[in-house]
């Protein structure tokens, strides 16, 4: 219940999240997971306004990814 | 693309072929320019419309093949880029891939090592970026790294010459010594392995060569669509079971990922000391601004304010310079040398032929400072955050923010710009970005606007100027949307791009930029202005030898009709805004035929002025910036959308959009007064 898989759009700036899942097509899963966003593979939102698109850190690389491509990926928080 | 070099008198062995290979931002194009510098070729791989870039090098009396591959994040066929480096690789098979990485972003880039180790070709790793991951506090030891991933790892720092003799000796050596090649190859999770076994011995026997089996049953795995076809097609009689299995597998993707980047992990373990988490470097500090939505835009507006502001500052004085200097002197020399030729030659020569070179030439310096300006921004890392900052408006159209650096580009040359859409991968949006980039005002443009605004506006010309270059961009903006709802009925599409850490820029891969962005311009359209000029020359100039009696005149009158719309019923005007398609700038080479200056003793702007009243003034400069592309535009249209359709589309969508705004403009410039 405390712990469910939320959108990545949805993840405050600073925040640090696992990949839970991907609720979008196989193209764009494909492209996410070879850059890094593997099934449990730990991911930092550096920023994220509310809208338009968000800056991540997978990896040690930094990623953007459009509003609704974020929307497709499930993950849980890090306490 | 093996046989370039083959006949060189150097040696008569065969010549080794290195292939560079990683993915983007690992500083590949620097090493490759390092390594060939002027001796490389850029051109297209036969069919497709990504760059190939091949080059040679000379070491210890040697020569050597360099290809540099597409960079690809992956090898599974998602994009053009992917197929043609695991093409190149399984069908040319190169002596030796040196895969570039760069050293701040180690495990990420390692996972095209995966992808390469298991095409089984000689590899050795080379280690960029040494200083920017030591300053992002990474500590990463290439003898540990060497012996867990069992190739050899060379330390290297592109943009200061480091470590490049070193590599080019570790790459050769394995080239002569291919059996020493034992690399650690990293293996399936175990939840699949026995699924790849099965998949691997129904095709077995049945793989063409090259083609290796383990490989075929390890894409089948992935899902991957082209092997998937080439299987289904070849091997009709075991494909039912083949697709079964994957049916009851479509997740393995989620595995063999997630397996490498745990391999990965596993290898880099020991050799690699990582910063603290959390710890701010550069990079976060620049961009709490360069990509926030607010201050990321102002300062993309005053990026761009500084682009035009140098690009024209210091290009205006160099264009005058050489008009004053070398074109006009030379033509009276050239003149006075031929005072004995018959009228009509000289005419040719120095109205004609030397008039147009000049118009190439006085072009240069702007070119080359707006590149200069431009491959500087992309070298540091900028560019990638104009497109993030830029992604929220670009949406409005239905693109994404990737679609801003081509257009930005179009700025320079609408040229470069449509081949530069090559970055965006899906086809619609690749197609309507096509479409909007004519809307960008090139440097040739915004030359002949800047030349005639002042004929028509005087001291209020500055004001105008900005008007017609907001103009284009606010059609621009409602062409994209009307196309994207009406044409392509709104799909968005994804938007996931790298944004690279920055780092100082290298002259050199700078300098490279601009020359093949200049050479390219010269190449395409220099000919074409040169050969046009000369063309118009005589037009103007047959059968009589005199203007008004002129080919061009009579063409000219029969197009009057037209012009009286937008209130140019001179004929010259006409004709010179139709020259533009030729080259954008030929419209000031023709002003300059047809008024020919030394008739009346007024110069070009003078007579201009006498003969149009500001609205139709008005009307030709926005018909002039918003004008079907020129020659080598077009082009560049058919060539990246591969179809004639599209091609006359853009032509004809630039020609009513031109024609409706200058009428449009006209009569409102009658109605503000304009006329007098």
């Amino acid at each position: 219940m405390k712990n469910e898989a939320k959108p990545l759009s949805e993840q405050r700036a600073k925040s640090r999240v696992l990949v839970h899942s991907f609720t979008g097509g196989k193209a764009v899963t494909n492209r996410l997971l070879v850059l890094g966003f593997t099934i449990g593979a730990e991911v930092t939102v550096l920023q994220n306004f509310g809208t338009g698109p968000i800056i991540l850190s997978v990896k040690d690389s930094r990623v953007a990814l459009g509003r609704g491509e974020a929307k497709k990926v499930m993950v849980k928080v890090i306490d | 693309m093996t046989d370039m070099i083959e006949g060189s008198s150097v040696n008569k062995e065969k010549v080794i072929t290195l292939a560079l290979a990683g993915q983007p931002n690992v500083g590949k194009s620097t090493i490759f320019n390092m390594l060939t510098g002027l001796n490389q070729h850029v051109g297209n791989w036969p069919g497709k419309t990504v760059e190939c870039k091949t080059g040679s090098l000379e070491f210890n009396g040697k020569l050597f093949n360099f290809v540099d591959l597409p960079g690809t994040y992956s090898l599974t066929a998602n994009s053009e880029e992917e197929r043609i480096t695991r093409e190149f690789i399984i069908h040319e098979q190169p002596d030796v891939v040196i895969a570039i990485v760069n050293a701040a972003v180690l495990e990420r880039n390692l996972y095209l090592v995966t992808e390469l180790l298991a095409l089984n070709v000689p590899l050795i790793l080379g280690l960029n970026m040494m200083d920017v991951a030591a300053k992002e506090g990474f500590r990463i030891d290439a003898k540990v790294l060497e012996i867990a991933l069992g190739i050899p790892v060379i330390p290297v720092v592109a943009a200061k010459n480091q470590g490049l003799r070193e590599l080019i000796e570790a790459a050769i050596h394995l080239a002569e010594a291919p059996f020493s090649f034992k690399p650690n190859l990293p293996e399936i999770r175990l939840d699949h392995r026995s699924v790849l076994k099965d998949v691997q011995s129904l095709i077995s026997g049945k793989v063409q060569k090259p083609y290796r089996e383990d490989w075929i049953a390890l894409k089948l795995l992935e899902g991957d669509n082209e092997v998937i076809s080439i299987v289904k097609n070849n091997m009709v009689e075991v494909w039912p079971q083949i697709e079964k299995i994957l049916l009851q597998h479509e997740d393995a993707i989620l595995d063999i990922t997630g397996g490498r980047y745990e391999w990965i992990a596993h290898m880099v373990r020991a050799a690699v000391f990582r910063p603290v988490p959390g710890t701010i470097v550069l990079t976060d500090r620049v961009d709490r601004i360069a990509t926030h939505p607010f201050w990321g835009f102002v300062l993309l507006l005053g990026v761009f304010a500084f682009v035009f502001w140098v690009t024209y500052q210091i290009a205006a004085p160099l264009v005058t310079f050489l008009n004053n200097s070398i074109v006009f002197p030379f033509a009276s020399w050239t003149n006075a040398l031929l005072g004995n030729a018959p009228l009509w030659f000289s005419g040719l020569v120095v109205d004609g032929l030397i008039s147009g070179v000049g118009t190439v030439l006085t072009f240069l310096p702007v070119l080359i400072l707006f590149f200069a300006v431009l491959g500087f921004l992309e070298d540091i890392g900028y560019l990638s955050r104009a497109a993030y900052v830029m992604d929220r408006y670009m949406h409005w159209m239905g693109l994404h923010g990737r679609s801003f650096m081509p257009l930005f580009l179009g700025f320079g040359c609408n040229v470069p710009a449509i081949s530069g859409t090559r970055i965006i991968e899906e086809r619609k949006p690749k197609l309507l970005t096509i479409l909007l980039v004519p809307f960008v005002p090139c440097t040739a443009r915004l030359g002949v606007i800047t030349f005639l605004t002042p004929a028509f506006f005087g001291e209020n010309s500055a004001f105008v100027t900005w008007l017609l270059v907001a103009g284009n961009l606010t059609t621009l903006l409602i062409v994209g949307i009307i196309i994207d709802r009406v044409v392509f009925k709104g799909s968005q599409t994804p938007f996931i791009m790298e944004m690279p850490l920055y780092h100082l820029p290298n002259a050199r891969t700078i300098g490279l930029y601009v020359w093949h962005n200049v050479f390219a311009f010269i190449k395409k359209a220099g000919g074409f202005i040169v050969i046009f000029s000369t063309i118009l020359w005589a037009l103007s100039w047959l059968p009589f030898g005199e203007l008004n009696s002129s080919l061009l005149a009579r063409f000219g009158l029969w197009l009057q009709p037209v012009g009286r719309l937008m209130g140019l019923s001179d004929w010259r005007i006409i004709v010179s805004l139709l020259s533009s398609f030729i080259a954008k700038e030929n419209t000031i080479a023709s002003l300059g035929i047809l008024f020919r200056i030394e008739e009346t003793g007024l110069s070009l702007i003078e007579n201009l002025a006498q003969t149009i009243v500001p609205a139709a003034g008005l009307a030709f400069l926005v018909m002039q910036m918003l004008f079907i592309p020129c020659v080598a535009t077009v082009a560049a249209i058919k060539q990246e959308t591969a179809s004639w359709k599209w091609t006359i589309f853009s032509v004809l969508l630039m020609l009513v959009i031109s024609f409706s705004a200058g009428i449009g403009v006209y009569n409102l410039g009658l109605w503000l007064n304009l006329g007098v």
